[in-house]
């Protein structure tokens, strides 16, 4: 039997995702919590076997920051990081994080007792790559990991001088790479390229 | 003598007349104000701004001074504007002549570059605001994704509803289908669930920190109890929230604690917190690494403060800011 903490904001998913492990025989659920912060707290019973832990959780907790506390301190607890977000760094973060399995909700082929299954046998199961969305006329793989940094420090709000001093480049590499973004994705302004690029979820910087 | 009495003028009334053509003012001054040479412009410009022409450079610089356009009032650099809209630009300089000190006075019509610097000022004022109110918006983002999510899930819904339906039909019209009728019998439920909580999410919008902090602390075999009033402010519940999670963890983690008591009280601009546990005694110093080092910075930077009492067990002590 394998015990499972659900670590999930939305009600309407997390009531999903019991309900689906409720009727699979093999899966006990432990807790089932809004916060990636008390799933560390969680752990401490020595009970939890496999955490599905969602990236964007309740009170701006990021269970990416979680998962790496807790695959620190409990490395045999198995996590599966879940998210619908497009955003370009998850895949990498879940990996630093130590993570051994990663889930797109809406996007994924796999249902999730597949990947809980292949997870609990020792499969690291991982997408080739987030969703590609398109920003603009653009594809969200076309923009380098350098014009990624920039659109994520406008997103931040930080003026051209202040992202040259944050990525040790020139103000001139800076305006450089900015018009190139603006020339893939066919857009007059930042503004209206942070616009779509937050609504997308391709960045969210928060996490 | 005639002779170099004529030439002395006519260098005089070409100095004059150079002077005079020259498209700005400009005007030499002693160092009391008294005026060596002016030309027609200056003296124009200062006869409509103070009603006369140049008679001493000193005293037409202190008249100019209350005549300047607001926030344009530098010490050596005046800008005022002609009745006719036009935007002078008066500056002074003191050379050295012959040992002598000269003041030179300099009115320079810049309406043009003026109107560009307005506009361009407007336009840097207008981007700190969009900056400002993206900032802003930056804040907003995880309730947006959270409705983003609830979206998602009810779409997903919306397609099995979909689903269900053309299976129903199906059913409906086979005749030897009691199995596929029983499984769509479970999915109808199935489906049923997932839309009465879809309804219920928008009355359960608010996640209920203490609810779920008890929910964990029992897992752990932990009692947590409240004696006074829990912070209002969102941002105060959440520090506060965050100091409970480290106090439980270390608690049941090093002192063996079953029971944790959180008092809190508040005056007018602050909480006071004072967080207990049953748990043995610790050995003293404690080390302030990793959790409860990264706890103190999360405080700090939001203007509370994290102290201990020892009395046989560490009491963490906090101080939260209401705003």
């Amino acid at each position: 039997m394998v015990n499972v903490l659900i670590v999930e904001d939305s009600r309407v998913s997390r009531e999903a995702f019991e309900r689906i492990l409720s009727n699979t025989p093999d899966y006990m659920l432990i807790a089932s919590i809004e916060n990636a912060a008390n799933a560390e707290i969680a752990c401490m019973c020595n009970k939890v076997d496999l955490i599905l832990m969602d990236i964007c959780t309740a009170d701006d907790e990021s269970g990416l920051e979680a998962a790496a506390k807790i695959k620190k301190n409990y490395p045999e607890v198995k996590i599966i990081i879940m998210t619908s977000m497009p955003e370009h760094s998850f895949i990498r973060k879940a990996k630093d994080s130590g993570c051994d399995s990663f889930w797109y909700k809406e996007q994924g082929d796999i249902s999730l007792v597949d990947i809980c299954g292949r997870t609990m046998k020792g499969e690291f199961v991982w997408p080739d790559s987030s969703p590609t969305i398109m920003i603009g006329l653009a594809r969200s793989d076309e923009f380098t990991e350098r014009e990624l940094d920039v659109i994520r420090a406008l997103i931040a709000g930080n003026r051209y001088e202040e992202i040259a001093e944050t990525l040790c480049v020139s103000q001139n590499t800076v305006k450089y790479h900015v018009k190139n973004i603006l020339q893939k994705t066919g857009f007059r302004s930042t503004i209206q390229l942070v616009a779509e690029v937050v609504e997308k979820r391709l960045i969210l910087p928060k996490y | 003598m005639l002779k170099k009495f004529k030439e002395q003028y006519h260098t005089s009334r070409m100095i004059r007349n150079a002077i005079d053509t020259y498209p700005d003012g400009v005007c030499f001054a002693a160092a009391d104000g008294r005026p060596i040479l002016a030309n027609k412009t200056i003296n124009e410009v200062c006869y409509v701004l103070t009603g006369h022409t140049v008679t001493n450079a000193t005293a037409m610089w202190q008249e100019l001074e209350p005549r300047a356009i607001p926030q344009s009032y530098e010490t050596d650099s005046i800008l005022c504007r002609l009745p006719d809209g036009t935007v002078w630009q008066f500056r002074k300089n003191c050379l050295q002549i012959e040992e002598v000190p000269v003041i030179q006075y300099e009115a320079s019509d810049i309406t043009e570059l003026y109107e560009y610097q307005s506009r361009l000022a407007e336009n840097n004022l207008r981007v700190l605001r969009l900056h400002e109110r993206q900032r802003d918006l930056l804040q907003n983002i995880v309730q947006n994704n959270q409705d983003q999510e609830l979206l998602n899930a009810k779409m997903r819904i919306h397609d099995a509803f979909g689903r269900i339906l053309i299976m129903t039909k199906n059913a409906l019209t086979e005749t030897d289908a009691e199995q596929s009728r029983f499984d769509l019998f479970t999915e109808w439920e199935n489906v049923i669930t997932d839309m009465e909580n879809a309804v219920d999410s928008f009355d359960t919008r608010e996640s209920s920190p203490q609810k779920e902090l008890l929910q964990v602390a029992e897992l752990i075999g932990c009692r947590v109890e409240f004696l006074g009033n829990q912070p209002a402010e969102q941002k105060a519940l959440l520090l506060l929230y965050a100091a409970i999670r480290e106090a439980l963890t270390n608690a049941v983690k090093h002192a063996g604690a079953d029971k944790l008591t959180i008092a809190i009280s508040d005056n007018k601009s602050r909480y006071y917190v004072e967080i207990r546990s049953d748990g043995r005694a610790v050995s003293l110093p404690i080390q302030e690494s990793g959790g409860l080092g990264s706890l103190r910075k999360r405080l700090e930077r939001d203007g509370a403060t994290l102290d201990y009492r020892y009395d046989r067990t560490v009491t963490l002590v906090l101080t939260i800011p209401k705003e």
